[in-house]
């Protein structure tokens, strides 16, 4: 993470702290909901209901969204590295 | 496109494969036919009581004759009298329970109800049906017209295994249990790269094994945050103090402090070389914690307290065939993206050399 | 090893002030907390005797050994150097031990009930204690933040140790009749083995630079 933003205070790239934003945003938004609906009877019902089937998709939505983090952190850490190399290029 | 398929190496490809096949036949392969509820709860000895249950995945009506049965602690079944069908999932079943029944204490038995007709074989509520022991003491409704275990019918299938409380969540096992093992297996390699890089001193080595620990302190992570909410809905908290919890915890505290002693060290060689050491060193204590924790403490995780973790009632071997080709995949997928970030830090590597 | 010996007596006040450290602890949480049960008084026992030993141990590699570092490094052979370092913390764990008990009996009134199992237990877990606070304490030598990122990497490796300890020395409290305790002996005398030869083979090559 230091390592990251460290890269970007050097260059400011719009579509990398955008990506990252998105990122948290997402999983925040998933644990929020589920906390918030989890404190509702009827969610928990959502959950519960035909055999809990919904938790076995609740787990496997959320197995999606690490590989899917990584790869937008991945994806943050090349952005960065192309434009050193593009920089270094445009002054060298 | 034509390149791309051109630079996929094979075990990519197989990944995908598998872990669309996980998916396929970990959801749409059905479970057991099992009994959901019934009451009531409990009856006396010499009684006669009409039981409601309902099933899960059954086919009362549409089947041919449907018994019912309970069974004692001594294995002896006693057959229902009649039964009333209402439709596919519920039933009504009248026993007439017999008077002295046989080693019966203080606080009743506890016996086990099986429903069983041609279509679906067997539902059973394991030990969920209490009988009290009886005021009259008399000899004449004695303990004599039983059955055998061998009158139920069982029909083979493939189908996942029903269990109370676990319900659908059964197939959990396919992305939560097994995540943790694809994070063990990735830590093997990772330890693999460590040691090949102490004894050959190539960089590469460092950075392999630097990426597979970070995927694996990825999956750690999926395997937690998917655990806990598994454990939400069959336990009923988010985090309980279960050791197997506590102890993936210290184990992902034990990378989390690998991550950070990295950035922590600014000299290439050394940096390479002391992680190296510490991974190889964790990854023995967490060995001893894995091995040790689990004989200290009981467990709500199979694996303790006498029952065995892998084979035996809670896993079998339909839940094999999707549960090992399910921690290859997860496995190749780490490889997958602990190469792309292995090449990303090559690169990045190479860019520094040259300044 | 006898120079490492000398070495050590002339540095230590460093010693000296850990061991203040644990008294004032002591006196602290006894002042603090005052009747406490055997379950709370073993546990206090193995928290203040696992920060001490980060405390002397971290000393024991501390910056001026990084200092003479050159000079140790020409003149000693890296596994003998581990080995008496090794020997050498022990003992002092053993001292803070010894230190730490009388204290707890002095402001409890009473002592451990079974001593020699406990004393076996405080042995053997003493023995992994040291093992992986030295390799952690020399592992932490390069990092910048030195005192810090070595507690962060010994205690989650220390848990296992701990807990076996743990469950020992209530054992010889007589919280509870454990018939395994020999068992429990055995893993940990195992799990030292296995520490002590680690860190015998790990330490030259965290040693050379």
């Amino acid at each position: 993470m230091r390592n990251l933003f460290a890269n970007n205070k050097k260059i400011p790239s719009f579509v990398s702290e955008m990506s990252s934003k998105i990122a948290c945003i997402f999983i925040l938004i998933f644990f929020v909901n589920l906390n918030c609906i989890s404190a509702q009877g009827h969610a928990m019902d959502f959950f519960r209901s035909t055999g809990k089937i919904n938790t076995v998709l609740a787990v496997v939505v959320l197995l999606f969204l690490v590989v899917i983090f990584f790869l937008l952190r991945l994806e943050i850490k090349l952005n960065n590295l192309e434009k050193t190399i593009n920089d270094e290029e445009q002054t060298g | 496109m034509k390149q791309l398929l051109y630079q996929l190496s094979w075990w990519k490809y197989l990944s995908i494969c598998i872990i669309l096949y996980v998916l396929i036949a970990g959801f749409l392969i059905p479970l057991k036919p099992g009994i959901y509820s019934f009451t009531p709860a409990l009856a006396t000895e010499g009684e006669d009581v009409s039981l409601k249950i309902t099933g899960y995945n059954t086919h009362f009506e549409s089947s041919g004759e449907t018994n019912a049965w309970l069974k004692m602690p001594d294995d002896r079944l006693i057959k229902a009298d009649s039964i009333v069908i209402k439709d596919e999932v519920n039933l009504e079943a009248y026993f007439s329970i017999p008077n002295n029944l046989p080693d019966i204490s203080n606080s009743g038995i506890l016996a086990t109800i099986i429903v069983d007709n041609e279509k679906d074989g067997y539902a059973i509520y394991p030990q969920g049906f209490r009988v009290r022991k009886g005021t009259v003491v008399s000899s004449e409704n004695a303990f004599q017209d039983f059955y055998e275990l061998s009158e139920i019918r069982h029909v083979d299938g493939i189908a996942f295994p029903f269990r109370n409380i676990l319900y659908e969540t059964i197939r959990n096992t396919f992305f939560h249990v097994a995540i943790w093992f694809a994070m063990f297996l990735l830590l093997v390699i990772s330890c693999f790269y460590s040691i090949r890089y102490l004894r050959l001193g190539s960089y590469i080595d460092d950075l392999k094994s630097s990426s597979l620990t970070t995927v694996a302190i990825y999956f750690g992570m999926a395997g937690i945050i998917t655990g806990s909410i598994w454990a939400k809905f069959t336990w009923g908290t988010f985090w309980t103090s279960d050791i197997k919890l506590n102890m993936s915890a210290i184990a992902l505290l034990i990378y989390l402090a690998y991550l950070v002693l990295r950035n922590s060290i600014s000299d290439v060689d050394s940096k390479a070389r002391i992680s190296a050491v510490y991974n190889l060193f964790a990854f023995v204590c967490l060995m001893i914690l894995v091995m040790v924790i689990p004989r200290l403490t009981d467990s709500l995780h199979p694996g303790n307290g006498g029952n065995p973790a892998l084979g035996g009632e809670d896993l079998d071997n339909t839940l094999r065939m999707v549960f090992y080709p399910a921690i290859i995949a997860y496995t190749l997928l780490g490889i997958w993206m602990a190469q792309l970030f292995y090449r990303y830090k090559r690169l990045k590597m190479k860019i520094k050399l040259k300044e | 090893m006898r120079k490492e010996i000398s070495n050590d007596l002339r540095g230590k006040f460093g010693f000296t002030a850990s061991l203040l450290y644990l008294v004032t602890i002591v006196f602290v949480v006894y002042k603090m907390i005052g009747e406490m049960n055997p379950a709370v008084k073993s546990a206090f026992f193995w928290v203040i005797i696992l920060f001490t030993a980060i405390n002397f141990v971290s000393q024991s590699f501390s910056t001026h050994m990084k200092k003479r570092k050159i000079y140790l490094y020409q003149l000693y052979d890296p596994t003998e150097l581990i080995i008496s370092r090794l020997i050498l913390n022990f003992l002092k764990l053993m001292i803070a031990g010894l230190v730490l008990v009388l204290i707890q009996a002095a402001f409890t009134n009473s002592m451990v009930k079974d001593p020699l199992l406990f004393l076996t237990g405080f042995l053997l877990a003493s023995v992994g204690i040291v093992s992986i606070l030295s390799l952690v304490a020399s592992i932490s030598i390069y990092s910048k933040e030195q005192t810090g990122l070595m507690t962060i990497l010994a205690l989650p490796l220390l848990i296992p140790v701990l807990l076996l300890a743990m469950r020992i020395s209530l054992v010889s409290e007589r919280m509870f009749v454990d018939s395994s305790v020999s068992n429990y002996l055995m893993m940990l005398t195992g799990i030292d083995l296995l520490l002590v030869t680690l860190v015998i083979v790990f330490f030259p090559i965290v040693w050379k630079s």
